[in-house]
């Protein structure tokens, strides 16, 4: 099982702050600041679990996401935005099962997630 | 020489009841009648010595010229003229001038004809209910008539106005307006909505929107000035109180902004929330491991600290944003203005998923303004382009600086489908707005704050399609 954990999210305080907090769950983390530069790496399928922020130049969280679904990456995946998201937001990913959170997001509920995430207890099918 | 025909010239006791007088060409009255004093109640006493057509305030209609010089060349004349009793009625009398060869002598008799002239009771019923002052002038400046209005506006009656000329009313500084004005209308020139002072008789000012127009003789040539004299107190005062609107407007114009930048602010800072939330669970957890990391934890706690002083730099420039003081001018360097004011935006536009990109030709060019104000017309411009972008795919945002002359030419260029030509005619015109649930009045602001710079506001089509709108600021004076 793949325990390496994305966090892509543009702004870099979150990121490092996000990355701190894992680590020191002893989680091994891997940081992008941006959908393009995620996707131009090879090792898509060796992550655990994606935390993607929504609000990205670019390409956003839920853009993101389709494009991964497309090329077969189905590791769950929690969307994290700002503002709450409608449903409207949700179905336009057209994933179905997308985890979304608001900022920011309790430790615990964080920490949750992700464990449920890399036990496979919330892996999409 | 006159005064010395004026004692020779003898009126024969057989003529004492005609309605005649001898007076000399320029009008002089040397002998008057008794039968004149019957038809206009002034005595010899009070006529003699005194220029008739002064006395009787003549309305030749236009034809003193033109009887003068008859009257030279063919010795006599003979006319309807329009005289004055002492009592200042009215009276249309039938003269007969003759004027005798070789010397500055005219006989003149006047008889009563008993007509009224009905066309110029028809103007003088008009003039009389306008609520408008409108006078006439001689070319010399002198009234010969006054109106019902001209009588409230100025509180000067007809009878303390006919016959004098328009000093009573003028400012002492504005005494050389008149000059001009009878200049100007000597010219066949017409003065239009000309605004300036006047005086009332208690000598309170008034403001004054004055059309002066030449009045013609039939033969063309101008015999007079008649003016038209408009109170403009209570537009001034309006225009003063829409003034004040404009900036308290200016002021609302900004909360409007702040609602509408409100919630893309709440994202703005929740991100160092959400920064510091996780260094400080990061820090507690790195102080609670067996062994704790000390060292981890200082520096997420280093961080967390540094997220707070962000959050509250956001605070801090919203709040500059939303004082409302008044103009505070100082020298700014544009660059720096514009990357301030773009910070302000950037959190909108990466909220609209918008890529806000600059272009400046300048570098470090200082201006003389207020920044809040500046501020407020690239927030609004901004704000525009945004919704404009993005209604088309890859929105996007260029603002551009050049060097123009002793300007800096600021410009803010979109990606969208740009402005039908009907809507950008009249795009800085207060109250005109093609946005749902928009007041109007944002880019005729913008326009009164770039003026106010003592710059230009305008609209073109961008190169690129979409919309362009430019401002100039004047550079600071080296």
């Amino acid at each position: 099982m793949a325990r390496r954990i994305c966090i892509l999210d543009d702004d870099d305080a979150v990121r490092d702050s996000l990355r701190a907090l894992l680590e020191s769950y002893c989680l091994e983390v891997h940081e992008f600041s941006s959908g393009r530069a995620l996707l131009a790496q090879g090792n898509l399928a060796d992550f655990g679990c994606f935390i993607v922020d929504f609000h990205m130049p670019e390409m956003n969280g839920l853009e993101l996401l389709e494009t991964l679904r497309a090329r077969g990456i189905s590791a769950p995946a929690v969307i994290v935005s700002a503002v709450a998201l409608g449903s409207d937001a949700r179905d336009a990913a057209g994933t179905g099962s997308v985890q979304v959170l608001t900022k920011p997001v309790p430790e615990q509920e964080l920490i949750g997630w992700i464990r449920g995430a890399l036990a496979g207890e919330t892996a999409l099918t | 020489m006159a005064r010395k025909q004026a004692s020779t010239a003898t009126l024969p006791d057989a003529l004492a009841f005609a309605p005649v007088m001898l007076r000399a060409r320029d009008g002089t009255i040397l002998k008057w009648s008794a039968a004149l004093t019957l038809l206009y109640g002034f005595t010899a006493g009070e006529a003699e010595g005194r220029k008739a057509h002064e006395l009787l305030r003549t309305d030749y209609s236009g034809r003193r010229t033109q009887l003068c010089t008859e009257l030279e060349s063919a010795g006599e004349w003979t006319g309807d003229l329009i005289n004055r009793r002492k009592d200042g009625s009215k009276l249309v009398v039938a003269v007969h001038c003759v004027q005798l060869a070789g010397e500055d002598l005219v006989v003149e008799t006047n008889v009563a004809t008993g007509r009224r002239n009905p066309e110029s009771d028809y103007y003088a019923a008009i003039v009389e209910s306008s609520d408008d002052a409108i006078l006439a002038t001689t070319l010399e400046g002198m009234i010969t008539s006054w109106n019902r209005a001209s009588e409230n506006m100025f509180q000067y009656s007809a009878d303390e106005m006919v016959g004098f000329t328009v000093d009573k009313l003028l400012p002492p500084d504005r005494r050389r307006e008149e000059e001009i004005i009878l200049k100007e209308v000597g010219l066949g020139h017409k003065i239009t909505h000309y605004e300036t002072l006047r005086l009332r008789k208690d000598g309170a000012e008034i403001a004054t929107s004055l059309t002066v127009s030449p009045i013609r003789a039939a033969d063309g040539h101008i015999i007079g000035a008649s003016r038209i004299a408009r109170d403009i107190t209570e537009r001034r005062n309006v225009e003063e109180r829409f003034q004040q609107m404009q900036s308290e407007l200016a002021h609302m114009g900004r909360l409007n902004e702040m609602g509408q930048m409100a919630s893309a602010l709440a994202h703005e800072l929740n991100q160092p929330l959400t920064a510091t939330n996780n260094y400080i669970a990061a820090a507690r957890r790195n102080l609670d491991a067996q062994p704790a990391h000390i060292e981890r934890a200082l520096d997420a706690l280093a961080k967390a600290g540094a997220q707070v002083l962000r959050a509250g730099e956001i605070i801090r420039r919203l709040r500059g944003f939303l004082s409302k003081t008044g103009p505070e001018t100082q020298a700014e360097l544009v660059e720096r203005l514009i990357e301030d004011t773009a910070a302000l935006a950037h959190i909108d536009a990466k909220f609209r998923d918008i890529a806000l990109k600059f272009d400046f030709q300048t570098a470090n060019v200082r201006v003389v303004l207020d920044r809040v104000q500046f501020q407020q017309v690239l927030l609004n411009l901004l704000r525009n382009a945004f919704e404009a972008a993005e209604c088309r795919p890859n929105p996007e945002v260029t603002i551009a600086t050049r060097a123009k002359e002793s300007n800096v030419e600021i410009s803010v260029s979109d990606s969208g489908p740009g402005l039908a030509p009907e809507i950008a005619e009249n795009l800085f015109q207060p109250f005109i707005t093609t946005k749902q649930g928009g007041m109007g009045v944002g880019l005729s602001i913008c326009r009164s704050i770039v003026e106010g710079f003592g710059g230009k506001i305008w609209y073109q089509p961008a190169p690129q399609g979409g919309a362009q709108f430019l401002f100039t600021v004047p550079l600071e004076m080296a």
